[in-house]
């Protein structure tokens, strides 16, 4: 009976869309929008997160069909991490932000027929992590908007 | 203040395994620094590389990285340190705004994020991770978007914790938020849903958990509970350091959340990573390799197997081969087949002989074309 190999990592898309965010609170801004000839790495899987909780962001289709997501570390510092390296201390602990403000990135695949980008969290406060994450903030992302297209 | 208060010098690729187009890429920016201190940051960033390649599993991966180093000169030296958490009170003028004492905390070291963005996306924008070295020895550093540490001694561990979180997604495994002995409240059991991040869990099912391929039969699950949820687990490790299994205590949560081992650097600074957050951090950065491993699987001993694949994969693909894992394995394959699909796809097909009297593990590899 043949047996069907586990799926390969997928080969990295070559062309990212460098998504530059600015948040305030909850108040998220796509201040940037940058065609960027890289690699990326391979899609993690778009099915089954439903009820999780944590970050991450999808890519869909014209057909609000998701073709990439990534789940990375909360971007939005609602608490921040600290370091000590006295040994009377954790080496590390979380203090919590009264006024999360800050800057991120998120990159794409620069795929034409998907250009609306999905931000997905629990709720953005300390006691929401554990909470499922829901879709939060969402753009579709025009031509007009990004810098350095490849035509 | 700010970017008023030094220039952008300019960009060298300090580590190069190709283009920048084709590679994974770390970039490392300077803050504090003057213009005649560049060099200083130049050795000091050639040691957190050499830190970055002595880590596992960086070394094996370090042909699929680049790592690039932008040069920011600052007016002055150093970071700002507020008399209010005990600083000396220097408020040197930066390119990056480097400061202690962010949110009351001395040790929270911060640099103006969206000014790295602004250098970043103008110098190298295909960066998949961002540092930034603050020329200051006292301890101190943050994560988030943008990794800062200072040169104090172990300071360049943050920036390998912060690299888990920013560039694998891992999560925090430590089990407080505030600490062992802060006497918090609200951290004593996890409750919540199963979290996305890959290096920690609220499931202990030895049938169900997300990294049950690596808990060996003999380990048991949970592998350790806290006996007292009000608290951290002050026990040892009952196990051998390598054994993966699901650790109570996670997740900033006493009890209720799960980590793979009993430590790693996503825990504790100064740790390995541990083998859930080595074997992520593998997935992420192998297709930027030459070749990579696509895919783990066993055959039992004396047995003849073929195995397909189905690829639609950007831009091709090329079989390198079968690499045994298992110590002593014979085996031998065939050339792999091949056959264009009409949906653009290829499907591959190898046949391959176990001639070992044990189950073997084996890799196949691939590289794109």
């Amino acid at each position: 009976m043949p047996q069907v190999a586990q799926p390969p990592e997928a080969r990295p898309y070559n062309r990212a869309l460098r998504l530059t965010f600015e948040y305030e609170g909850s108040n998220v801004k796509l201040v940037s929008t940058q065609s960027v000839e890289m690699l990326l790495p391979p899609t993690q899987s778009l099915e089954g997160h439903e009820d999780q909780t944590g970050f991450w962001f999808t890519l869909s289709n014209a057909q609000g069909k998701a073709v990439y997501r990534r789940a990375i570390h909360q971007p939005i510092a609602y608490d921040r991490e600290v370091f000590s390296n006295d040994p009377k201390n954790p080496s590390v602990q979380r203090v919590p932000v009264d006024k999360p403000k800050g800057t991120f990135v998120v990159l794409v695949p620069d795929v034409q027929e998907a250009r609306t980008v999905q931000l997905f969290s629990h709720p953005l406060t300390v006691a929401g992590r554990g909470q499922a994450a829901r879709e939060f903030a969402r753009f579709t992302i025009t031509s007009e908007q990004i810098k350095g297209e490849k035509k | 203040m700010g970017a008023g208060d030094g220039q952008v010098v300019g960009t060298t690729q300090i580590v190069d395994h190709g283009a920048a187009s084709q590679k994974w890429n770390l970039v490392i920016l300077s803050e504090g620094y003057k213009a005649a201190e560049l060099t200083k940051f130049h050795t000091d960033c050639a040691n957190f590389v050499a830190t970055m390649f002595a880590t596992p599993p960086f070394d094996e991966l370090w042909c699929g990285m680049n790592v690039f180093r932008i040069d920011v000169s600052s007016t002055d030296s150093g970071a700002k340190d507020p008399t209010a958490c005990g600083g000396t009170g220097a408020n040197p003028k930066t390119y990056f705004d480097a400061s202690f004492c962010n949110n009351g905390i001395q040790r929270l070291l911060e640099v103006n994020t969206s000014t790295v963005h602004t250098v970043v996306n103008a110098q190298l924008p295909q960066a998949h991770m961002i540092m930034v070295v603050v020329n200051s020895t006292e301890y101190g550093g943050s994560g988030g978007d943008v990794a800062t540490f200072s040169l104090a001694s172990g300071a360049n561990e943050i920036g390998l914790h912060e690299m888990g979180h920013t560039a694998f997604g891992f999560a925090d495994e430590y089990e407080y938020y505030a600490g062992c002995g802060s006497g918090e409240t609200g951290h004593d059991k996890y409750t919540g849903g199963e979290p996305t991040q890959p290096n920690v869990t609220a499931n202990a099912n030895r049938a169900t958990n997300k990294w049950r391929d690596l808990i060996a039969a003999a380990t048991p699950m949970p592998t350790t509970t806290n006996k007292d949820c009000t608290k951290c687990d002050p026990q040892s490790n009952p196990f051998s350091a390598s054994t993966v299994g699901a650790y109570e205590g996670a997740f900033y949560n006493h009890c209720g959340a799960y980590r793979p081992q009993f430590t790693c650097r996503m825990r504790a600074l100064g740790n390995p990573y541990c083998a859930v957050c080595q074997r992520v951090i593998r997935q992420t950065i192998s297709p930027f390799m030459a070749s990579w491993t696509w895919g783990t699987n066993t055959i039992g001993a004396g047995q003849t197997q073929r195995w397909w694949l189905s690829w639609s994969g950007y831009p091709g693909l090329e079989w390198v081969g079968v690499q045994p894992v298992t110590p002593g394995a014979e085996l031998d394959w065939d050339t792999p087949g091949m056959q264009k699909n009409a949906d653009g796809s290829t499907l591959y097909w190898i046949t391959v002989r176990n001639k070992s009297s044990v189950t073997v593990t084996f890799h196949f590899r691939g590289s794109a074309l």
